[in-house]
This record gives C-alpha cells, structure tokens and sequence, in this order.
C-alpha cells in the first residue's frame, strides 16, 4: 500500500468518524439499545408500539328515576343496568346540557387497539382517569375497567411483541363508570361539574432478567444440598426483575446468610 | 497528488454530514416509545332537587253575610325547583287545633268540621272551586285527638309535583252548618264567629335527595270565621243618630235605648246567639276613661216602672238592646247643664278566654239634669278607640 493509500483510507475513516458522531446525537437511545445487545437471549433487533383510538361510544347516563318522572335533554334510551329505572344514551353535547340528579351513574366507555411489535418489547397499558371526585358530592366513586376482546384486564396490562397476532388486532375497551351518591349536599344545587377526561397510556417497559434460585436445605451436616428431591435437580424458581431495579446483591446476602 | 486524495475525501464527508442531517434520530422517533390517547373533556350540569313551601295567607273572611264567604281560605304553597324532575310528594302529619279552647263541644270548630287537603288546578290557586282530593285529615262530628294530630294511612296523601311546579295545596274546612244562604251565614256566624284553626302540616318528598337542603316543610295555615262587631241598628233612630232612642221618662228614672245589630246591623234580637257568652256597655265620662258598666242600675232589659236589672250589667246574648238610665251621665239637678257621656257595646265570646269584641262605632249620649225638663239626648255616634277594653277591639288575625 502507497503512502497516498493510506492518506486516502485514513481521510475516510476521519469522515465516517465524524459521520458516527453527527448519527448519533440522542446518546441516550443508542444506549439503551446497546445495552439490550448485552443480555443474553433479549436481543432487540427492531420493534415498535401501536395505540390506535376506536370508536367513542356515546355516554350512559343511568338514572334511578323512570322517564316518566324525569326528563332528559335529548339523548336515546337504552337498557338500564339493576338498580337503576331509566337510561339515556348521550353525545358529549347532550351530556353537557344534561341536568344531573342525586343518584346518577355515568358510564363513559372507549374502545382502542394497542399491540406491540419487536422482539422482546413489553410495555404495559394504563388508563389515568381525571379525578371527578372532588368535583362531585361526598361519596362519588368511579370504577375504571380494562378489557380486550371482552376480557377483563388488570390495570397496567401487560403486551409483549411476542403476543399472538390476533390478540394484536383485539379490540380494547376502558369503561368508566362514576356512581355518585343518592342524596346530595345543597351546595350543588345549580352548578357545572367537570367530567374530566380518559387516558390511555402505552409504556414500553425496561428489558428484564429472570433472576432464579435452586432453593437448598441443610442437612444434618454443614453443608447445603438441593431442596426436595436430593437425587436430581430440584426446579429453579425464577421471577422477572426489571434490570434496573435488580437486586443484585440479595442472592448474595442469601447465600451468606445460610452459609455453614 | 495532494489534490488526489484530499477531493475524495471531503467528498464523502459532505457525503456523511447530508446522510447524518436527514436521518439523525428526532423526538418524534423516541415518543413511540410512550403513546398515549386522550378522550376530550366531558362536562355537564347539576339541576336542583329542593322544595320550598310557603303559607299563602288568605283575608278573604268578610264580616258581611251578605257577601260570602264569612270564613277565609288557609293554603300553602309547595314548589318543586328541579328542572327535570317530578317530585311524589306526601303529606306525614297535620296538627288541627283550635284558636280557643271551649267548655262543650258545640262550638269547637275542628270538632265541628270536616278538614280536607286538596290541590287547586295547575296555575291556579285556592280561590278555584275546582279541586284535587289529597286526604281527608277528619270528618265532621270526629272529636280531635288531645295533641291534635291527625295521620294519613300508609301510602295515603301522596300527589305529584311536576318539574319545576308550584301548587297550592288548599286546606277545605266545612263547618257542620249550612251556609248557602244570608240567614244560614248569620247562622252560622252566631255560632262560629271568632272561631279559629291552626294547622301545621308536614310535608316532603316520598324520596329524600339532599343531605341538608330543604325538602320537607312544617306549614303554618290559619282558618279563620269573621268576627262581626256589633254595630247601632239602623232600625231605630233619633236625632238622626241610628240604634239610639229616648226611652221612658219619669221624675225618678229617665232611660235611652241602645239598639245594635250582630252578626249584622239588621241582626234580629231574641235569636240563639251561641257564640256569645254576653254583652256589656262600656262608658266613658268626657276627659274619662272607658269601663264596664257593672251596676245593674244603669243598664236594664226594659224601660218599665218596675224594669229589673241586668245584674253585673252584663246582658244576655240572645240581646240586641239595653236601656241605660240616665243617672249614668250625671247626677240630678236643677243647674241645666248638658252632660255628656260615651257608651259602646262589647260583645263576650263564649270561650274560655272571654275574648271581647267591641263595636266600631259607639254613641255620645247627654243629660242636662232636669227631671222635668228633660233633654236627655241622642247626639251622635262615636268611633271607638282601638283597644278600648286595653286589648284590640277585635282579636288579631294571628295568634
């Protein structure tokens, strides 16, 4: 190789150096890229997150007096849940010029889809609903529930890019349900009462480790065996640990704890 | 040759730096990261869910049998102030007493009377004749409990209150005495003249929603039967003065008739006037002041030589005339001095206040002490001062 070989090579190894450099300007998430490349077996290659808005259904308005006592400002009827002697379906228009009485229940219901597409991509859906409560008598409560596809789901839930592809495509549906008190304080007699509103959430979640033990048991020596069948391999226990809150140091204590 | 390789070079730099502009991560590239759907605000309104109540005072009691009616019509108001909601409503209780407490049964009126709650048509008050039956509290005849306090059934008195209604809610006492015509409502006054009923009716919703707003009321009604002052009977008259006429003279005695009618002025005399226990003339000297004429002396059923008295000058109530001695006004004598002196009539209720009830107009009557020479005299009528007996000539419309 000449001399001006190596100029040349060298000069395009400066630029591609400094083209490195320019690419990559959010450190932050090439690290966390990278450090996925150094656990075993959680390999991110690609992936993404989806959260897509459905359909808003129109507002329930649950009444404990039947319609022929009570009026209502537009809005359709519908099947009133037990408990309750009437129910009107409304768009958030209706809802806003609607009168609310001691006793009313508001269903707000939101379908959406979300899925996640990469290997070993989690993430975990929440829902915020605004807190009406301070906006509403004494005794308001509001349940929020999680379903796809119609089945109920803690809050977070859980999806992961290695879900099956119909469950991708499932239909999520968050129903609020705000109950207020039958009877009332004065004081809200006449006024505006802010529903506030729903938000759906989609978090990707930190890669995790599986920490496992083999448990052990002492034994009339000083030493330690595997618990159980002492013959063979007694199963590991394993728990998923986000690699940023893992306790690394309490198998360790374990260990030394039980130490002969 | 240092051209040679220094072109190429930055070539590919400026190559890297365009490569780098257009494909450098951006914001938008990390926010995949965290998505997030948010619905948009909902609000709405809050109606109201009181009642009010209110009495709806009523004056309409006319003294005048001849101008119906002689009893007012008690009522109260209940307004529902939802918007949207219609209120069932119920009556809980009603506590009817009487304004006065009576030694028979006779002339009591909540005794005496059958009480109903009824509601007046929509938009219209208790002086419609149409009504809406809600309850029958008691029928006529049916003696009222010690406290008074009469109890719907289960389920009973109940009416609905449309969103946003105010109706009044009449409270019908019928008296057990015919009153369609004059002679039936001088009838009925000789009876039940005076007479009086509170009632407090409880009231509220069958479904309570408020935890400390107003929902049910305690409403206060007063019934009321006019009490008609007596007033100097136009049948007889002198000096242009009417219910007043010089009666027999003598050397020794000397009397003025003193003619009234009641209910009305053209009240008939020697009627059964059960509402009056008695009635008394009551006097004031010039610059004096009034009081009860309590000598049978000077007040007498007749103006005979052998007259009797009405003994503690109090007359009976089937009376509507007194002849009043003239000794009253002043001692005899030959001077011919004109003496002058008020007289009024008060009627005594038959209860066990002995409220008084006095007439509007009395008479100033003269004597100039002259047995011979006579002018005993009619001279005209006079206005009686408010509470001439020291309580108000005619009893409050409260009590």
């Amino acid at each position: 190789m000449t001399v001006a070989s190596v100029r040349r090579v060298a000069a395009a190894a400066v630029a591609a150096g400094l083209g490195l450099v320019l690419l990559s300007s959010t450190g932050v998430t090439l690290a966390n890229w990278y450090e996925e490349t150094t656990l075993p077996d959680t390999q991110i290659s690609s992936g993404s997150l989806t959260l897509e808005a459905g359909s808003t259904a129109p507002v329930q308005l649950h009444s404990r007096f039947p319609e022929d006592q009570r009026t209502f400002a537009g809005g359709t009827a519908c099947t009133a849940p037990s408990g309750f002697a009437a129910c009107r379906e409304l768009t958030a228009a209706e809802l806003e010029g609607q009168l609310l009485l001691p006793g009313d229940q508001l269903l707000i219901q939101e379908t959406f889809t979300a899925a996640a597409n990469g290997t070993n991509l989690t993430a975990h859906v929440t829902v915020d609903r605004a807190d009406v409560t301070a906006a509403l008598p004494n005794g308001t409560t509001v349940d929020t529930e999680l379903t796809r596809d119609g089945e109920s789901l803690g809050d977070p839930a859980e999806i992961s890019g290695s879900d099956p592809a119909e469950l991708k495509k499932a239909e999520w549906q968050v129903s609020s349900t705000i109950t207020t008190p039958q009877q009332w304080p004065v004081s809200f007699e006449p006024r505006s009462i802010d529903l506030g509103a729903l938000t759906v959430q989609v978090e990707q979640q930190a890669p995790q480790h599986l920490d496992c033990i083999r448990p052990l048991t002492s034994t009339a020596g000083s030493h330690w065996e595997p618990a159980g069948n002492t013959t063979g391999d007694s199963p590991l226990q394993c728990r998923a640990v986000p690699e940023d809150t893992r306790d690394t140091t309490r198998m360790v204590t374990i260990r030394q704890e039980h130490a002969p | 040759m240092r051209q040679q390789w220094i072109t190429p070079a930055s070539l590919i730099a400026a190559l890297l730096i365009v490569i780098a502009t257009v494909i450098t991560p951006t914001g938008s590239t990390l926010a995949m990261w965290f998505e997030e759907l948010t619905t948009d605000e909902l609000s709405a309104q809050t109606d109201s869910y009181t009642l009010d109540f209110a009495d709806v005072p009523s004056t309409s009691e006319s003294t005048n049998p001849a101008q119906p009616p002689v009893w007012n019509q008690p009522s109260f108001t209940v307004t529902n102030k939802s918007s949207t909601l219609a209120r069932e409503m119920r009556i809980t209780r009603a506590q009817l007493t009487s304004r006065y407490s009576y030694d028979g049964s006779t002339l009591d009126p909540v005794r005496n009377s059958r009480i109903t709650f009824a509601l007046a048509p929509a938009g219209r008050t208790c002086t419609s004749s149409e009504r809406k039956q809600v309850w029958t509290a008691k029928e006529t005849g049916q003696a009222p409990p010690a406290n008074g306090i009469f109890t719907p059934p289960a389920g009973g008195a109940t009416f609905m209150l449309a969103a946003g209604e105010t109706r009044h809610m009449c409270v019908d006492i019928t008296l057990d005495t015919a009153s369609s015509t004059v002679d039936q409502r001088r009838s009925l006054l000789r009876r039940f003249a005076g007479a009086g009923i509170k009632a407090v009716t409880d009231i509220g919703p069958a479904q309570t929603l408020s935890t400390d707003g107003r929902e049910s009321g305690s409403v206060t009604s007063l019934y009321r039967v006019s009490l008609p002052q007596p007033a100097p009977s136009p049948s007889i008259t002198s000096n242009g003065v009417p219910g007043c006429q010089p009666g027999r003279m003598s050397s020794y005695r000397g009397y003025m008739r003193l003619q009234w009618g009641w209910p009305d002025a053209s009240g008939s005399s020697a009627v059964d006037t059960s509402v009056i226990d008695r009635w008394e003339v009551w006097s004031k000297p010039t610059g004096g002041s009034w009081s009860k004429i309590t000598n049978g002396y000077h007040v007498r059923p007749s103006d005979g030589p052998y007259a009797p008295e009405h003994p503690g000058g109090n007359i009976p109530a089937s009376e509507r005339h007194v002849y009043v001695e003239r000794e009253i006004i002043r001692r005899p004598a030959l001077d011919g001095n004109r003496v002058h002196r008020d007289f009024a009539i008060v009627g005594v209720l038959k209860n066990s206040a002995q409220t008084r009830f006095i007439a509007a107009q009395g008479w100033d009557l003269s004597w100039n002490g002259m047995s011979l020479m006579n002018q005993y005299l009619c001279n005209s009528t006079v206005t009686t001062p408010g509470n001439l007996t020291g309580a108000p000539n005619v009893p409050g419309r409260q009590w």
